[in-house]
């Protein structure tokens, strides 16, 4: 029993000394340590508030061939609208495709000079409205602010000038044979988008972070040979791993933790679901991650290698999860399943799943299955390659 | 040589080199890198810098070629300041750096091409410079595929190609195998005599500096001896090996005082465990390919020897004879093609895990953890051998005494001077008392004075019962071995003792040969003629690359 | 600046380049891998959402309504038979939000065409039909489509029906609007990402090729060799400059082609203009990288700095994917920093609109101070001993 217990012990000791190590060697020298922390804070204070699909700010001009006080109206009610910045009158064609062009504005509005004409006879005018395809999505937004603000203007244009409404005929109205939709949002209420880049940004800078030091901490032992000591040591392939393992693992869980705490408290995230279940899907996520990045070192023979690796992995890891846009809009559909080797495409789900929709743990554990199944592969192969060294 | 270095041959007594009162400390060093230098140099003298590691030597030589500026003090290159003057004094120099300043991604001749439009010098020269160092045949390979000694040549022409009137040479022997190492000396001598060329050639091989008319032995920053080696006063001293020992103790203000006497260390370290047959490492016809079948290269070609408890065993050969495959595949991190290894009687193919926890391994350049401390180092490697609690406390206590590193332990192992990296890397090695200890070239960059310590060290615990499997290029270093096997391109050429070698080539010409003069008498017994041009590419380095494929 | 000494520099840079493979895959296949994922993986079009409908009261009108829902292209319908279910799949992420039509749908839908209760008309009111549409706020951009086009799907409903009735037009005066989108008719956004996206990708490029390539020169004792030679600092970096400029230059040129000839996007603008904003650009990615380079002897360090300062700001602040005048002021003062942002709006203009000169020129000189910037700082913290006077 004792024998039994020593050889334990022992066992122990070994992994025990590899770990701290592993720690050390990250944690000694003031310039990596503040790396493992500063990055990720900083980098989630400017893109959280950098990503915003809303649209402010941004400037629109008017060409208007009609002025009239019917059109005048109309043009109150754009310039003191609150989506845009500032309105700009434009007398030409010539002058509106100029700063169109320069981006001076990302939309015109055109007034043809049979409008008011139109208007008071109910003969459907048309109001043109152009804009930049070179921001597809920012212009579509502004194309239905725009709409929105027609829309506004033509009910309350009516409603305030009773003399025109009562001489339509009933069915011309306002609302007349419209439907009443309501929308709520639920999760999110006011569709915040920092709630959804935040809830992502937990998983990405945890894993830019991890991936990174794993990667480079092995190519690191390679390139200086104390990889080599660690092989002739009695250190089975495993344990080796294991101490590779639990050292990133823990800095990017802390770091995970400091996000997720700042999530809550700082930026006002709701936190639905289990904080525990929660962390225990991050761990088995960045484990993964630690097994891609030692997969990619056990590829890789110096650090520059290990660093290219790492970033040819991070930016289809990053683009290909559902982050800077939604997995089903991937074109063509068949490299939406290239995705189900991404274990970031999976943990964001889980993430916006706890934090903001309080999904449950059936629901967590479809999506932490094909994690698992990754980590098993990668770290199954980094396995295999340290004992292959050992020959 | 006239054709190829035109320089005006002024055979005058002015000085080239004048020094005074250099001094230079470096920022966050507590210890001045150089202190008070005056020393000054004759156009066409040839000395040797001899000095430790640390001693200081690099720094001087960057100064005299402008690449550090001095705290105080003055430099003068054949009259002119590098501070001020700085492109006279470089087309008065020609500086060739550690590791040669090679690219090792151009060849040979693309090499030269660029230092001679460096320098702006003439392209002329370049066949006769290629011509001079025995490299036409070579001039379109790569330079990282070039053998040790011909990488040095190489790099001695690139600094070549400006007529320079000084040539500095920063340990230019560095990983060079003996035979190139004679012939660069002749060619070098030669360039003195014939261009009147100064020289300072740096350099910690005592055996090398010993070779010069006059030396500069630095210690710590200073000046500690200016003058002929083969003086009166150190041939009746004992020889100048321990001359500079006597004069480095002298110069250490700190001298590590061992406080554990070397008995009681060897009590400590007494191992009792004996395998049967006493025969503790193994190997049996050794063999590996790489490479493809149509084009294989046997870096090691059926390698065979049994070593027994207590010995101290010398791999012996140059850069890329295959020492190291041979090494490695011993204890288990390269798997031999053919052929078999064991360690304490346990097959390393069948039990490699048991096999390894009996040896104590120092990997090749000191490979320590860099950013971990003294302490944190030896606490890895007693841990991940089993150690813990008060035994591991109590073992890394007294490896700390005895090594004399208690004053760096809580220091990053990168920043320690070498000669205290290696006392690390040893006692790591041996933190959890192996009974077989396996040294990859222990010594290399290492001064005199800790290499001597090194092997008393070494030697305390073989005869503690410690099995030493060693690997070396140091030449006189095989005196301290029991046994040494000659390794030279992948076969082993004779196993015995230093004597027994010694005696091999014993003739009347020669009564009483040196260890390399048996080395190289030997290789070329082997019917190599041209050793150093049919070296080739050093093993290991395309080793590393191939290690995958099978 | 000595003519022999350079070019013998930048010949040896070549061999160099030209011999490490991974360059030469830095410079070419990289790229290539990213344009196909910025191609396929980056795309706001969104193309169907998957919603739930639930029929509370099975009618001719509600049958007609889920029919007009399902030929929306946009949506990708499924019914549910209870509220339970729905909320149920979009907990799980299988649809983006549902749609509720209530029991008393029909009922109040026929009864609309009954004389309103009040006196005066502007105040009269109706008892509308109502429909209710939840969505799934954790992708806020998928939801807003969700509404959007649920909307949009009930117009087209109303349209129909009220062409039904002889008797009836459109509410209001019914202006209408015609949205026009000039520069990209089609409304691709691949058409403004992959042109976008070569600022991304050659700023990592740029870094990743030039990181690690001074520090080099030092680590192997060459630039100490070098530095005892004729050639002065000056010298030894614009050899530097030239040769990675080339690569990168070349490696431009080859993205250029692979986006008109591969991925089809049209491209407007003159070549010319084209290859000089993008040298621009360049010289600053190449100093930014030679600046890490220089400063960063740590390899672990060095590819931290790539990726925190080079890589993932472009990625985010460059008005590539998150427009910049939508962010807080602090971060728009920011991106005044950051070449993507010029380089972006310039490659995008010459893409799809053309050479529109006042932007190509304030783009051109933004990038120029900024690469004449990095220059100055490389060459002030490049010394031409090994430490500084």
């Amino acid at each position: 029993m004792a024998e039994i217990f020593k050889a334990f012990q022992k066992r122990f000791a070994r992994l025990f000394a590899l770990i701290i190590k592993e720690f050390y060697s990250v944690w000694r020298d003031p310039k990596s340590r503040s790396l493992l922390f500063i990055p990720p804070i900083v980098q989630l204070f400017l893109f959280s508030h950098a990503a915003t699909l809303d649209i402010q700010n941004i400037s629109v001009a008017v060409l208007c061939d009609d002025l009239t006080p019917v059109t005048r109206e109309f043009l109150n009610r754009v310039s003191s609208s609150k989506y845009f910045k500032k309105v700009i009158y434009v007398k030409s064609k010539k002058e509106m495709k100029n700063a169109l062009d320069t981006e001076a504005v990302r939309g015109v509005l055109y007034i043809k000079n049979d409008f008011t004409k139109k208007y008071l006879s109910s003969k459907n005018p048309e109001v043109e409205v152009i804009l930049d395809g070179r921001h597809t999505n920012g212009s579509q937004i502004i194309g239905a602010y725009i709409g929105q603000i027609v829309q506004d203007f033509d009910a309350s244009f009516a409603r305030s000038h009773p003399g025109v409404l009562s001489a339509m005929p009933d069915s011309m109205n306002p609302g007349h044979g419209q439907i009443l939709i309501k929308t709520r949002n639920w999760y999110n209420p006011n569709l915040y988008y920092h709630w959804f880049i935040i809830s992502s940004l937990v998983g990405i800078l945890s894993m830019s972070m991890v991936v990174l030091l794993s990667a480079l901490s092995l190519a690191r032992e390679k390139e200086s040979g104390t990889f080599d000591e660690l092989l002739v040591s009695p250190l089975k392939p495993y344990e080796i791993l294991l101490g590779k393992l639990i050292v990133p693992l823990f800095f990017g869980v802390v770091d995970g933790i400091i996000i997720l705490i700042a999530a809550k408290f700082v930026f006002g995230l709701p936190m639905e679901g289990n904080i525990f279940l929660y962390l225990f899907a991050l761990v088995c996520f960045l484990v993964s991650v630690v097994g891609i990045g030692l997969f990619v070192s056990s590829l890789t023979k110096t650090q520059q290698q290990a660093m290219l690796g790492v970033f040819v992995f991070m930016f289809p890891a990053m683009i290909l999860s559902g982050y800077s846009a939604p997995v089903e809009n991937i074109t063509p559909a068949y490299l939406q399943n290239l995705t189900i080797i991404n274990p970031l495409r999976f943990f964001l789900v889980i993430s916006k799943g706890i934090i903001l929709k309080n999904i449950n743990f059936y629901l967590c554990l479809l999506n932490l299955i094909p994690i698992i199944f990754i980590s098993f592969f990668t770290l199954f192969i980094a396995n295999y390659s340290f004992k292959n060294k050992l020959g | 040589m006239q054709q190829v270095l035109n320089n005006k041959s002024d055979v005058s007594d002015s000085l080239i080199v004048e020094v005074s009162n250099l001094y230079k400390t470096f920022k966050d060093a507590d210890v001045p890198a150089l202190c008070n230098i005056s020393l000054s140099l004759k156009k066409g003298e040839l000395t040797s810098l001899v000095g430790p590691d640390g001693a200081g030597k690099t720094t001087f030589l960057r100064m005299l070629s402008g690449l550090l500026i001095p705290n105080s003090g003055r430099v003068l290159i054949d009259g002119f300041s590098p501070l001020q003057n700085m492109n006279e004094v470089k087309s008065i120099i020609g500086y060739m750096p550690q590791k040669f300043g090679l690219y090792e991604d151009l060849s040979v001749i693309e090499n030269l091409n660029l230092y001679v439009a460096l320098n702006d010098g003439d392209k002329a020269k370049i066949p006769l410079l290629l011509e001079f160092a025995g490299l036409s045949d070579f001039k379109d390979r790569l330079a990282g595929k070039l053998s040790g000694g011909m990488k040095q040549k190489l790099g001695l022409c690139c600094t070549l190609v400006s007529n320079p009137k000084l040539l500095l040479l920063d340990e230019p022997s560095v990983g060079v195998d003996p035979l190139s190492r004679r012939e660069l000396m002749k060619i070098v001598e030669k360039l003195v005599k014939e261009n009147n060329i100064a020289v300072i050639w740096s350099t910690s091989y005592l055996d090398e500096a010993e070779k010069f008319e006059r030396v500069f032995l630095f210690s710590d920053g200073k000046k500690i001896y200016d003058g002929s080696p083969k003086s009166s006063e150190i041939l009746s001293g004992g020889g100048f090996e321990e001359f500079v020992v006597g004069k480095i103790k002298e110069n250490k203000t700190n001298t590590g005082s061992v406080s554990i006497s070397l008995r009681n260390f060897i009590k400590q370290e007494a191992y009792v465990e004996t395998p049967e047959n006493g025969i503790t490492i193994c190997a049996d016809g050794l063999t590996k390919i790489y490479g493809t079948k149509e084009k294989p290269f046997v870096a090691a070609d059926n390698i065979s020897f049994k070593i027994k408890k207590g010995e101290i065993f010398g791999l012996l050969g140059p850069n890329g004879a295959g020492k190291s495959t041979t090494f490695k595949m011993l204890c288990g991190l390269i798997r031999p093609t053919s052929g078999l290894s064991s360690i304490m009687g346990v097959k390393m193919n069948e039990n490699p895990t048991l096999a390894r926890s009996y040896l104590g391994y120092m990997a090749q350049k000191f490979s320590l953890f860099g950013n971990l401390s003294v302490r944190q180092n030896l606490n890895f490697f007693a841990g991940v051998y089993g150690l813990f609690g008060f035994e591991k406390n109590k073992r890394i206590e007294t490896l700390l005494n005895f090594f004399d590193l208690k004053k760096y332990e809580n220091f990053d192992a990168d920043t320690l001077p070498l000669g205290y990296k290696q006392r690390l890397a040893l006692s790591c090695a041996i933190v959890h008392k192996p009974p077989v200890l396996f040294l990859d070239e222990p010594t290399s960059g290492v001064d005199p004075l800790s290499r001597r310590e090194f092997w008393g060290q070494i030697n305390a615990l073989s005869k503690s019962g410690t099995t030493v499997l060693v690997t070396t290029h140091f030449m006189d270093e095989a005196q301290f071995c029991s046994r040494i096997s000659l390794i030279y391109k992948g076969k082993s050429l004779v196993t015995s003792t230093p004597l027994g070698l010694k005696d091999m080539v014993k003739t009347d010409k020669n009564p009483n040969p040196t260890m390399e003069d048996a080395f190289i008498e030997l290789i070329l017994r082997e019917g190599n003629t041209n050793a150093d041009k049919d070296a080739m590419t050093a093993p290991e380095a395309s080793a590393s690359g191939m290690e995958d494929s099978k | 600046m000595n003519w022999r000494i350079v070019s013998a520099l930048v010949k040896k840079e070549m061999f160099q380049i030209v011999r490490d493979p991974s360059s030469i895959l830095i410079a070419f296949i990289l790229p290539v891998i990213l344009l196909f994922l910025f191609g396929f993986g980056i795309n706001f079009d969104t193309n169907t959402v998957k919603i739930g409908i639930i029929i509370g009261d099975k009618t001719p009108e509600t049958i007609e309504i889920l029919d007009t829902i399902r030929h929306s292209r946009f949506l990708d319908v499924k019914v549910f038979n209870s509220r339970k279910e729905a909320e149920y799949a979009m907990l799980a992420g299988k649809i983006r939000g549902f749609a509720i039509i209530p029991n008393d749908f029909t009922k109040k839908l026929k009864s609309k065409t009954k004389k309103p209760t009040g006196q005066n008309a502007a105040s009269r009111v109706y008892t509308y039909p109502e429909i209710q549409v939840i969505t799934d706020g954790s992708e806020p951009n998928t939801a807003k489509f969700v509404s959007s086009y649920i909307q949009g799907a009930l117009g087209v409903y109303g349209a129909i029906n009220i062409q039904k009735s002889p008797k009836s037009i459109r509410g209001g005066s019914g202006i209408q609007v015609i949205e026009r989108f000039w520069y990209n008719p089609a409304l691709k956004s691949t058409y403004f990402i992959l042109p976008g996206s070569l600022a991304i990708i050659m700023t990592m490029i740029g870094t990743v090729l030039t990181a690690l390539v001074i520090a080099r020169e030092w680590e192997r004792g060459t630039m100490e060799a070098i530095l005892t030679t004729k050639a002065t600092k000056g010298e030894f970096l614009f050899a530097k400059y030239i040769s990675y400029f080339l690569l990168s230059m070349a490696s431009i040129l080859f993205c250029l082609v692979l986006i008109i000839f591969v991925f089809r996007v049209p491209f407007y603008g003159s070549f010319f203009a084209f290859m000089a904003v993008s040298a621009f650009f360049m010289l600053g990615a190449l100093g930014f990288g030679f600046f890490v380079s220089t400063i960063s002897k740590d390899q672990f360090i060095a590819s931290q700095i790539a990726g925190v300062v080079g890589f993932m700001p472009s990625m985010m602040l460059s008005g590539l994917i998150y427009e910049i005048n939508s962010m807080p002021l602090f971060l728009r003062i920011l991106t005044i920093f950051i070449p993507a942002r010029y380089y972006v709006s310039s490659i995008s203009s010459l893409f799809l609109s053309g050479t529109i000169l006042p932007v190509i020129i304030r783009d051109s000189v933004f990038l120029g101070i900024f690469a004449l910037l990095m220059f100055i700082l490389v060459y002030k913290i490049t010394p031409n001993r090994l430490e500084a006077a």
